[in-house]
């Protein structure tokens, strides 16, 4: 669509149009209301329940039609409301161009209107060319908004006369059946949206375990539903561990005794006492206001993920991955408060940018996959394979659970064995706008990565003995990767305000929770959040050393 | 008039009250809101295409449900109809509080 096409758009109608919707989908709970009131007490029998069954369906479907089409008016005013603002911001430019001899034309060009102006004042000229070049940057991103607007009505319509639904356990299409593990979160998020907000409520109250964990479905609602689930599971594995001790108990002591059975029990036992604790941690950063955004008890041990500030709105999102003997239960609140300081900084970088001072960003530890405990495991990429396909399916679910609003930047954080984790994941997915690793034992292979180059980082401290250990893990440090642009971890100067920033050394401080911010953690925060121009680059020649008497 | 007289009365009214409903239903212009809306909005293209599809998608939908009501109606009309015709089938399906003669009122 052009500029004198936008400059048509007739907000005002379609606003009154999104009353007009409203309005008659009242008059159709009306007739529902009429239709559910038509049954005579006194009739009984067989028929009449037929009568009364079929009745119910017929009243159910008018509320149907009503639900699906909410979101539409509601769409309908949010566009309005913005054609509003886009209008006036359409008035402004064009006051602007007049002023100086510039016309906006139907197309979105710029027209001279008094050819020759330029020759008259250099001083004027070059102001003139500066107000073009503004002005062109105005229409491109009203142009941008304005399309936006097209995708987002049509996006609300689609949702109307297409609602995705899935089958339920008779195969009956049901838009209360669950999507199936392994939906495409694309497909998911499009069914929730269609969903009504009773529907969602009923389904978080009823399928808590599923909508928990379900990629595609809004994080506010995961975070409710796995909040809900977390006392029910502390009394199932209470009693669970209550019954494991018994069994213990009741084990013979003395010569002959089953030592073997006993230690197998103790395993267990201490299997679930962790996974209780687990709980305990989830629920401690549930009450501080984090969202439990995965919650999975099934297994060695609990899996979980915990987001920090709003994911389902946030401008920017990243999600981090630790490695090596990452446990909820042992060092969950340790990442919380590292990625917590991290976003923060994040968030004040956005803050001293005036072109990005209103964007937000919010972050995701993502500890859902059983990490490698110890080095038995940790030589090994099987862990590593199982946690990326369902990285990369929460990954595709960060967009596919705003479809009308995906964030404009998805990046993927991971230390250690998280980022040879990260970097399957991201084989396997191309939501991501950018990976960084630190203190990484490498992914094997950057072909194949999804994510473009010249997004792809790498921090590697001095003394950090996973990422020196070459290629004999996982493809060793991607230090020597051309395609993997190498950022500073050394004690550096923050671009943006000057400020000295130390150093990190070792393979555990890239992200310390210390209230200082190290190089390391202000480049991780300026690639979360894209600030090209804040990157610290890892110096490519060596430091000159002072020179003694020799 | 007798009791069941009354409740078949108000049976076969209450069809007619559903058969009305199923063609108002079939009325309603919701599709007409869908048509409406590309030519306030000149150039986009996605919405023009989805509303197109939307309106056919309501217009067939209200008329498939109106049918439906309206056929739900002329049910309880036949229902009615039947009960009227076969007493003792009104006997057994309609419930009724007809004080009897010397009975308890």
């Amino acid at each position: 669509m052009s500029w004198g096409d936008i400059r048509e758009w007739n907000a005002e109608g379609l606003e009154s149009q999104a009353d007009d919707i409203k309005s008659t989908l009242e008059d159709l709970k009306r007739h529902a209301d009429d239709l559910g009131g038509l049954h005579p007490r006194e009739w009984i029998g067989e028929a009449s329940q037929r009568a009364r069954t079929k009745r119910g369906d017929l009243v159910g479907e008018y509320e149907d039609i009503a639900h699906a089409a909410e979101p539409l008016w509601k769409q309908l005013q949010d566009s309005a409301d913005e054609i509003v603002e886009l209008h006036r911001e359409q008035d402004d430019a064009a006051e602007l161009a007049a002023r100086y001899f510039w016309r906006i034309t139907h197309a979105g060009h710029l027209e001279n209107t008094a050819p020759g102006v330029e020759q008259l004042d250099p001083e004027f000229t070059q102001r003139r060319q500066e107000v073009a070049r503004q002005l062109r940057t105005t229409i491109g991103d009203i142009e941008e908004r304005a399309a936006r607007i097209d995708a987002e009505i049509a996006a609300a319509m689609r949702r109307v006369h297409s609602p995705r639904m899935f089958r339920d356990e008779d195969g009956e299409r049901d838009r209360l059946a669950v999507p199936p593990a392994g939906t495409d979160p694309s497909a998911v998020g499009e069914w929730w949206h269609g969903l009504s907000t009773e529907e969602r409520e009923q389904l978080i109250r009823t399928e808590p375990a599923a909508i928990g964990n379900l990629d595609g479905v809004p994080y506010s609602a995961r975070h409710e539903a796995n909040v809900a689930r977390i006392p029910i599971e502390r009394e199932r594995l209470q009693d669970q561990l209550a019954e494991l001790q018994a069994e213990r108990a009741d084990l013979p002591r003395g010569p002959g005794a089953p030592i073997t059975e006993r230690h197998e029990l103790n395993a267990r036992i201490q299997r679930v006492e962790e996974k209780l604790d687990a709980l305990d941690v989830l629920e401690f950063q549930a009450d501080r206001g984090r969202s439990i955004v995965a919650l999975d008890t099934g297994g060695e041990g609990v899996r979980s993920a915990v987001a920090i500030g709003d994911v389902d709105a946030a401008d920017n999102v990243s999600v981090y991955t630790p490695g090596m003997n990452s446990a909820v239960q042992d060092n969950m609140n340790r990442y919380v408060e590292e990625i917590d300081e991290v976003t923060e900084y994040a968030d004040d970088m956005l803050g001293r940018d005036p072109d990005r001072r209103g964007e937000s960003v919010a972050s995701v530890v993502w500890m859902d996959y059983h990490a490698p405990q110890g080095l038995g495991s940790v030589l090994s990429d099987s862990r590593a394979q199982q946690g990326a396909e369902r990285l990369a399916g929460f990954m595709d679910g960060i967009p596919a659970s705003r479809p009308d609003d995906p964030p404009q930047r998805l990046a993927g954080v991971g230390h250690s064995y998280g980022s040879t984790t990260m970097g399957e994941a991201l084989k396997q997915t191309d939501a991501a706008d950018a990976f960084i690793a630190q203190g990484s034992p490498g992914w094997y292979s950057s072909d194949g990565l999804l994510v473009p180059e010249g997004e792809r980082f790498n921090l590697s401290a001095d003394n950090d003995v996973v990422a020196d250990l070459g290629g004999l893990v996982h493809g060793g440090n991607p230090s020597g990767d051309a395609t993997v642009r190498e950022l500073s971890t050394d004690d550096a100067i923050a671009p943006d305000t000057g400020d000295e920033l130390p150093g990190v050394t070792g393979h555990t401080d890239y992200t310390e929770a210390d209230d200082v911010m190290s190089t390391s953690e202000y480049n991780t925060a300026a690639v979360m959040i894209g600030q090209e121009e804040n990157y610290i680059d890892q110096p490519t020649t060596l430091p000159e050393y002072p020179r003694g008497p020799r | 008039m007798s009791g069941y007289e009354v409740v078949i009365e108000e049976l076969e009214q209450r069809g007619r009250d559903a058969i009305e409903v199923g063609e108002a239903t079939k009325r309603i212009e919701l599709a007409e809101h869908a048509d409406a809306i590309p030519e306030l909005l000149p150039g986009a293209g996605e919405t023009a295409s989805e509303a197109a599809t939307l309106s056919e998608h309501w217009e067939r939908q209200l008329r498939d449900l109106g049918g439906r009501v309206a056929t739900y109606g002329d049910e309880i009309v036949g229902a009615a109809e039947r009960y009227e015709a076969d007493e003792e089938a009104a006997a057994e399906e309609l419930r009724l509080h007809i004080p009897q003669p010397g009975g308890p009122v």
